[in-house]
């Protein structure tokens, strides 16, 4: 009998745990190494259930965004409005995360280099950041 | 093979509050259906529906008892929502024409005017977005689109004023069409001007690049031809159909599949093409799932009517008007007539091919395409008329 070692659930969850200690940490199949994003019970190229969660650095590159002016539900309490980017990661070939970003006010470009910090909210979520963002947090500091 | 007619056609006309439960509107409509088919409900011997909205709102167990269908003998539920329901429509005609059942019953109906948290609470209810999208808040349908547009704009080199245009043509194509049709839900003309006050969502798209939300119901019946009156209307048959999907999951398919194109669209649109022996050239109409304004042109050109990338130019001028080029949600589509979840474009397409379109009568209109996924899955039905 087939032992299932990761269902999808606990890659879920092995990706939240990631975030809320500062890792990024994304589900690759132990079989065949296809990234396993979004998780789900198997592997999509071979059919394995046999993952792992890999830890790659947080950066990439923008592939669209999008600024919302009217949070919807379920998220309807956010403060609008706020900036939804889709990062390509740069270790972690064609996964896409969704974050967002830390300055409102600036139109991503498509392709541009970004790198990503982790929110300290529960659940945790992925905050992209500009060159300029980062130079900012640094003067403020 | 028996050959097969949609011999009935029955709708409550979209509407932002009928108070009523969704299975109360799919037995009207299907009262109305049976009648338009000059048929009694113990005639109906197989019931088709699509399998994730309906059987929450209009389960076929009680959808029959309700509508007195005494004989029924066979039931299936196809995929979920409006691939589905269209999905259905291409069973029931296979149930037909295969000798299985005399006439077959597609029924569908929901109540998202009433109860607006539908479309959310679908997206919501898949894990994934709970933890990987919910936190940031790339959440509710508008924003998938919203980074589908920007992404279209950047793959096709279109600067923020292009894409407005483009996205406005479609809008007030819509709205125009939907001006000309006495039961569609939002009929107050719109112009450049008002679209541009249309408060924005989730940039570029505005509220009037959006669904309305509606509570509407659909019932179709399709029927061996011998067993109905033909005199009743100008005959309308499927003549091809398919069904395709991506193989990426529903919860991933906005953040992960490749966009812009849309792959089940692609082979599922040539597909019903070529089993009706047709080209996109020989389409007179078009009705397509247009959730959102960009998604028609998404499904215009994954479906093969105008190459990649050349969508903003296809929907110019008011091209898609029912009196333009390339008449499409001649109804006023999912923006304008209502969402009945595309099951309504269906509806429209039979009363055109059959002349009864009255002031948005498209002119000798014999051919349609009607279309919906719009991602991970998508049915294309070819439409033609009897006489063509």
């Amino acid at each position: 009998m087939t032992e299932i070692t990761q269902t999808m659930n606990e890659l879920i969850d092995g990706y939240v745990k990631g975030l809320s200690t500062g890792k990024l940490m994304i589900p690759r199949c132990n079989e065949c190494h296809e990234w396993n994003w979004y998780p789900r019970e198997m592997c999509l190229r071979c059919g394995s259930s046999d993952r792992g969660l890999v830890e790659v650095r947080p950066e990439g590159t923008v592939f669209s965004w999008t600024r919302v002016q009217r949070a919807l539900p379920p998220v309807q309490e956010l403060e609008t409005p706020y900036v939804i980017l889709l990062v390509e990661l740069s270790e972690a070939n064609g996964v896409r995360v969704p974050c967002r970003a830390a300055n409102t006010n600036v139109d991503p470009i498509i392709g541009q280099s970004i790198g990503l910090r982790m929110s300290s909210s529960k659940p945790p979520y992925l905050i992209g950041v500009d060159v300029l963002a980062v130079d900012d947090d640094i003067r403020s500091d | 093979m028996v050959d097969a007619v949609i011999s009935g056609i029955g709708e409550v006309a979209p509407s932002r509050r009928l108070n009523l439960p969704a299975s109360a509107l799919v037995l009207r409509s299907i009262k109305d259906a049976l009648a338009d088919a000059g048929i009694e409900a113990a005639d109906i011997e197989a019931v088709v529906t699509e399998s994730s909205v309906t059987p929450v709102l209009a389960p076929i167990a009680d959808v029959a008892s309700a509508a007195q269908l005494r004989d029924l003998r066979m039931s299936a539920m196809t995929s979920p929502v409006a691939a589905g329901i269209f999905q259905a429509i291409g069973i029931a005609d296979l149930m037909v024409s295969s000798g299985a059942a005399k006439h077959v019953l597609v029924y569908y109906g929901l109540d998202w005017g009433t109860k607006p948290l539908g479309p959310s609470a679908y997206h919501e209810a898949m894990l994934a977005k709970s933890f990987i999208e919910n936190p940031p808040g790339f959440a509710g349908p508008p924003l998938y689109f919203a980074v589908i547009a920007k992404r279209y704009a950047n793959v096709y080199g279109l600067s923020d004023d292009e894409l407005e245009i483009a996205l406005s043509e479609i809008v007030l194509a819509n709205r125009f069409n939907a001006v000309a049709h006495p039961g569609a839900q939002a009929r107050e003309p719109m112009d450049l001007v008002a679209y541009r006050e249309s408060p924005m969502i989730a940039e570029p798209l505005r509220k009037a690049d959006c669904a309305l939300l509606s509570d509407g119901a659909i019932a179709v019946i399709v029927s061996q031809r011998k067993c109905v009156d033909t005199s009743r209307h100008v005959g309308v048959r499927l003549s091809g159909w398919a069904w395709a999907q991506d193989s990426v999951s529903d919860s991933s398919f906005y953040s992960q599949s490749e966009l812009p194109l849309l792959k089940a669209a692609s082979i599922a649109g040539p597909d019903a093409l070529q089993r009706s022996g047709m080209s996109t050239n020989d389409i007179d109409l078009v009705e397509v799932y247009d959730c959102f304004s960009i998604a028609t042109i998404l499904q215009l050109e994954s479906l093969g009517f105008c190459p990649p990338g050349s969508g903003p130019s296809y929907v110019s001028g008011g091209s898609l008007r029912f009196n333009g080029s390339h008449p499409t949600n001649t109804h006023g589509g999912l923006l304008s007539h209502g969402y009945v979840m595309g099951a309504n474009h269906f509806i429209e397409a039979v009363q055109q091919l059959r002349g009864e379109a009255g002031e948005r009568q498209v002119s000798d209109a014999s051919t349609a395409m009607v279309g919906a996924g719009p991602g991970r899955q998508y049915t294309a039905l070819v439409l033609r008329r009897d006489d063509d």
